[in-house]
């Protein structure tokens, strides 16, 4: 085993480059704390000299968490991959643009040259920008430990809260970004708002549109760093409509959807419901209405 | 932690602390004073250095990081003729940002020349959100900022710059 492990007075820093080296030094430490890009880890610690008591299995050197490809129906993006890579790398032309947008919405180039994608999703005092994304997409997790593998789509990952629980010893290896199933997407955040501060917003959407008949819809909410809102029952009740939905449709649909809406999140300010209310309003009179694009 | 690494242009092994912060690194244990730490969070952009080329926080970055990887501060940079062709353009257009900003406003600029992103004002705009600077005027840096980027990935390799009015 060719891993550099080294006492740093402070911490022990495991640096293994294959990924086996790194589920076998998480089996054998299941405290350890995993370090991907460490943006977020490090935004935690408020000393100058970083204190983590515990040993530390960095991914930065595991070459499988680092790949990108494309297949003919997806491309797969290991969880050690930059934002800033997902943007440069060829095999990004071929994601949906809604993913793109996001990981361009995602804080400074800096930040992103370091944060890795799997962090963005492991990150669990705060639901980040990526999660609501993935979701939409359909995408899956491949999360791995030692002994065993699980691939499934990201919402079997979800708790109550909308946060994805690993197993100890795991580690999220792979998000597979299904291709070519949606022809139309949005996403808007609120202009300025940033995720550290209580006040976010963010919407995504992504649908397939054949002619004007929506085929498949699926749009989700981010609401202040801490709620990932999805409403299942609104988007089937929109699948087989014709766009531009009829006044009475449109109508309907914000009704069921404020109920909805109010059940799930009745601590939330006025101001901020009318807001989730008006950008869905939005989506369904306005943006709906685009022409789809082909892949 | 014994960690090998290029530090402007120079191959450099130095055993400190893995997890110590690589700004102050630089700060003290290189004495390279140019890159400067404001809010220890990776969100003001003062203490940007170039890691492989690319602009990141050298405050939310870990010693152990640099293992391998080659690092360019300011005092690097400022040999190569890219710097000498932005600093120029800073100059004829009367934009002299602080000591603490003005670095992460170069590499950020340093960034955009290097992708392939298109450029529009929109996505400079972006790129340039990361420096926390409320005593310039955004829209000038936008307007000198475009202005090299366009030289920079045009054919002429000695670009001239138009001066930019203030308005
Ligand atoms: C200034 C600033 C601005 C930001 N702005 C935004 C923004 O606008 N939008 C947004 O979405 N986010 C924003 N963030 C958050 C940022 O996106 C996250 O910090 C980053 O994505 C985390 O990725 P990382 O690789 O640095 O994770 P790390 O800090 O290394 O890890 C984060 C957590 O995930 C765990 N982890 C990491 N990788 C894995 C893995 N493969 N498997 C299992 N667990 C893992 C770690 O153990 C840790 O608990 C901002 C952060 C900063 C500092
Ligand atoms: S000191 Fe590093 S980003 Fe502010
Ligand atoms: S912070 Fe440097 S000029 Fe504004």
């Amino acid at each position: 085993m060719n891993i550099s492990a080294e006492n740093n007075r402070l911490s022990l820093v495991y640096m293994p480059t294959h990924l086996s080296e790194a589920l076998e030094l998480l089996t054998k430490n299941p405290d350890a704390l995993i370090y991907a890009g460490g943006t977020d880890i490090l935004s935690h610690q408020t000393t100058r000299m970083p204190v983590f008591n515990r040993q530390i299995i960095s991914l930065r050197r595991v070459e499988e968490l680092k790949i990108m490809r494309r297949y003919e129906n997806f491309v797969e993006i290991g969880s050690a991959v930059t934002l800033g890579e997902i943007l440069r790398r060829k095999e990004s032309r071929f994601l949906p643009p809604v993913l793109k947008y996001a990981v361009q919405a995602i804080g400074t180039p800096a930040l992103r040259n370091t944060a890795t994608v799997g962090g963005n999703l492991a990150v669990s005092d705060r639901k980040l920008l990526l999660l609501p994304v993935l979701l939409i997409l359909d995408s899956f997790l491949e999360v791995r430990s030692q002994h065993s593998t699980r691939f499934l789509e990201i919402k079997r990952f979800l708790d109550e809260n909308n946060t994805i629980r690993l197993k100890p010893g795991e580690i999220i290896t792979k998000i597979r970004v299904p291709t070519g199933r949606f022809n139309l997407y949005g996403f808007s955040t609120l202009p300025g708002c940033v995720i550290r501060t209580q006040d976010y917003f963010m919407m995504c959407y992504a649908v397939r549109k054949n002619r004007s008949v929506l085929e498949k819809i699926n749009f989700a909410f981010n609401i202040d760093g801490r709620h990932i809102i999805r409403i299942k029952q609104t988007e089937d009740r929109l699948i087989g409509k014709k766009t531009p939905l009829l006044p009475s449709e449109i109508q309907e649909e914000l009704k069921f959807f404020q109920t909805k809406t109010e059940g799930l999140l009745p601590f939330l300010p006025v101001y901020k419901k009318e807001r989730i209310f008006n950008y869905f309003r939005l989506m369904l009179t306005q943006e709906m209405n685009r022409a789809a694009f082909i892949e | 932690m014994i960690i090998p690494f290029t530090l402007n242009g120079e191959k450099t092994v130095i055993d400190i602390p893995g997890t110590k912060r690589v700004i102050d690194v630089l700060r003290e244990n290189f004495g390279l004073q140019k890159t400067k730490a404001s809010c220890y969070q990776g969100a003001c952009g003062n203490c940007s250095i170039l890691l492989d080329g690319h602009i990141v926080s050298s405050c939310t970055l870990p010693a152990f990081e640099l293992k391998d990887r080659t690092v360019l501060t300011a005092e690097g940079y400022m040999k190569t003729e890219e710097y000498r062709r932005i600093d120029r353009a800073f100059n004829e257009n009367s934009y002299y940002p602080c000591d603490f900003c003005r670095w992460g406003k170069i590499f950020a600029i340093h960034e955009f020349i290097n992708s392939e992103e298109n450029s529009s004002t929109e996505s400079l705009t972006q790129a340039l959100k990361g420096n926390q600077c409320n005593c310039t005027s955004p829209s000038l840096l936008l307007s000198i900022a475009e202005q090299i980027i366009k030289n920079e990935r045009g054919t002429n390799p000695r670009p001239e710059y138009e001066h930019i009015s203030r308005k």
